[in-house]
């Protein structure tokens, strides 16, 4: 799998919670990491399995890009109603099962945070 | 009956930390102090020193916090998957998160994601603790 791919979606993942990637490496389909805030002087170590193939992640990253864009997230929560999201996505062209199966991907992301080497809170998307 | 009442000023926010000794019997008395402050013993009548049976009532609390860097290290502390807030320890943290100039947002009923748990999460202060989740215990609202 490209390197790029994963690391476009975390990006555009993080973006939602104002954070960019300081550093990562990816082991055994596992990626670790570093993420620093753009308000603040802090920094989270974090961990994924990779659980999607090249071209769900593509479409994961346009989601997320979405969301961000059009400012639909606040906190961890998506603002507006799962079959509201699904219409928007309609809208942009993509089918409705392709937009149901997104929006299944993204809500099953469980981003791991690292608190002095132990798996503590989490990053995830919900509605 | 001889009382006497000595509640310290200076305790840490949220936290009571209060001993109470009684003697009973004719000269009965009252002692309320901070913890560790004359533990044990009081004034009676005419100035004697009397030893009281202590009653210790110590009510202490985690939401603490006595500055900013103290309260995003609380929010984290409290993020970790075990940590599960009381009804009680949910308005602590609401009055707390508002002294520090934040406000809590509540996700009492999540209805689609990896984590169904009821949680809150401080707004306001900053991004890397709003990503954190409080969780709250069975009943919590």
């Amino acid at each position: 799998m490209n390197n790029n791919i994963i690391h476009t979606f975390l990006s555009s993942f993080f973006k939602i919670f104002s954070a960019i990637i300081n550093e990562y490496r990816i082991e055994n389909k596992k990626i670790f990491g570093n993420i620093r805030w753009n308000d603040e002087n802090e920094t989270q170590n974090f961990s994924w399995n990779i659980q999607f193939e090249e071209s769900a992640l593509k479409k994961l990253t346009q989601l997320c890009e979405y969301l961000r864009n059009h400012d639909l997230v606040i906190g961890d929560r998506i603002t507006i109603t799962e079959s509201k999201l699904q219409m928007r996505l309609f809208d942009l062209g993509w089918d409705k099962d392709e937009a149901q199966r997104n929006i299944d991907r993204l809500c099953s992301v469980e981003v791991k945070m690292i608190d002095e080497g132990k798996e503590t809170d989490s990053f995830f998307i919900h509605f | 009956m001889f009382l006497y009442l000595n509640v310290e000023a200076g305790i840490q926010y949220g936290e009571k930390l209060m001993h109470v000794v009684i003697r009973e019997g004719a000269n009965s008395a009252l002692y309320i102090s901070s913890l560790g402050l004359f533990p044990e013993v009081g004034i009676g009548p005419r100035g004697m020193m009397l030893k009281f049976r202590s009653l210790p009532v110590v009510s202490k609390t985690r939401i603490v916090a006595n500055d900013l860097k103290s309260f995003k290290q609380l929010v984290r502390d409290l993020s970790k998957p075990e940590s599960e807030l009381t009804q009680q320890e949910l308005k602590q943290l609401e009055r707390l998160t508002e002294k520090f100039g934040g406000k809590l947002r509540y996700d009492l009923n999540p209805v689609k994601g990896k984590i169904l748990k009821p949680h809150v999460q401080v707004g306001g202060r900053g991004s890397s603790i709003e990503a954190r989740h409080i969780w709250l215990g069975k009943g919590v609202q």
